[in-house]
């Protein structure tokens, strides 16, 4: 390993560890600061804090997987660029959601309802799950379509990704019904009105599934290609310094779509309601 | 058996795939209502086709080093 990657290694993993320690005393022990909503989750197992840390580890190991592969691969600095950028990335754009909506800047959104670990207010495994279907879909578009245009390559694994999404959102807001423990909300809950749903789950949400995982693909495949132009010290910042950039795409794009579109022609239209 | 790495990231997608499909089992269990497994239903097929042609794609590639 040389020693920029190790150098970036111990940084990029410590600023990570950081947020997650810091979002995860903010909300347990002091939820008044991000103002988190007070609920039943639903839990399928009598022991609600193992089955949370159970989550939390689950999860892992399937990054673990994938990240044993990408490692070998693509190396080490590219891996981590995937592992902690897709992280960063998605945990920050579904906060920002959840914040806008939360205190009144746009329209209402969603929430998530239980975690063990958090980054901001978005649980662990949901980061890392981001992680492990961004790049599980992604390189099955790669197979699928070999040498195919990266616009082509990341809108393919972008839809796989959604597809998926498509049947497990609707499975996990109503999971409170399956819960052993009596809970009132699912794994998370959608507050937006006034907008068209599918399988009762508002489109934005597929959506933002396609548009994240489009974009990211995109800058992971985009930015190492100059490593021999710009060096690693560089590289490494603009991928990060375009994550910003990024989120002000998803906000405005998503929110546009949202406000000009949905809410004026197809507002309370409900595709295949859930009875 | 030596499992080839190139397959590790369709593994760590199927078994997410098998957990959330253990979600739905529950749900349908615990409502009487088959939407939620229907909905996997239609959307699997599509999946488990892809992840099929890509298996046979990486059985028939020598791994990458």
């Amino acid at each position: 390993m040389d020693k920029f990657t190790r150098a970036f290694t111990i940084v990029i993993l410590t600023i990570l560890g950081i947020c997650i320690a810091v979002s995860t005393i903010i909300h347990h022990l002091t939820p008044w600061i991000f103002q988190v909503p007070s609920v039943n989750p639903p839990y399928l197992f009598a022991s609600p804090p193992i089955e949370l840390i159970v989550m939390d580890v689950a999860s892992l190991v399937g990054a673990l997987i994938i990240f044993n592969y990408s490692i070998h691969k693509y190396g080490l600095w590219r891996s981590l660029l995937f592992l902690t950028g897709s992280f960063i990335f998605t945990g920050l754009e579904e906060s920002m959601w959840i914040f806008l909506g939360r205190f009144g800047v746009t329209f209402p959104s969603y929430f998530f309802t239980r975690g063990a670990l958090w980054f901001f207010e978005v649980p662990f495994y949901t980061c890392i799950g981001w992680y492990v279907v961004a790049f599980a879909c992604v390189f099955l578009a790669e197979k699928l379509l070999p040498n195919r245009h990266f616009l082509v390559i990341a809108a393919l694994g972008a839809f796989l990704a959604m597809d998926l999404d498509l049947w497990t959102d609707p499975v996990m807001v109503n999971l409170n019904y399956a819960s052993v423990i009596p809970a009132n909300v699912g794994m998370w809950v959608w507050n937006m009105e006034y907008t068209l749903k599918f399988f009762g789950i508002p489109l934005m949400n597929f959506l933002g599934w396609f548009l994240v995982i489009f974009l990211f693909a995109i800058l992971w495949k985009v930015v190492p290609k100059r490593l021999d132009q710009w060096g690693y010290r560089k590289t490494t910042l603009i991928f990060y310094g375009c994550v910003p950039l990024l989120l002000v795409a998803c906000l405005l794009v998503l929110s546009g779509i949202e406000v000009l579109i949905i809410r004026n022609f197809f507002a309370d239209v409900s595709i295949f309601p859930i009875p | 058996m030596k499992i080839n790495k190139e397959s590790f990231p369709v593994i760590a997608l199927v078994l997410m795939i098998l957990l959330d499909i253990g979600d739905a089992f529950l749900l349908v269990q615990a409502t009487g209502n088959a939407i939620y497994l229907t909905l996997a239903l239609v959307a699997l097929p599509l999946f488990l086709v892809i992840l099929v042609v890509v298996l046979f794609r990486l059985k028939k590639e020598p791994e990458s080093e």
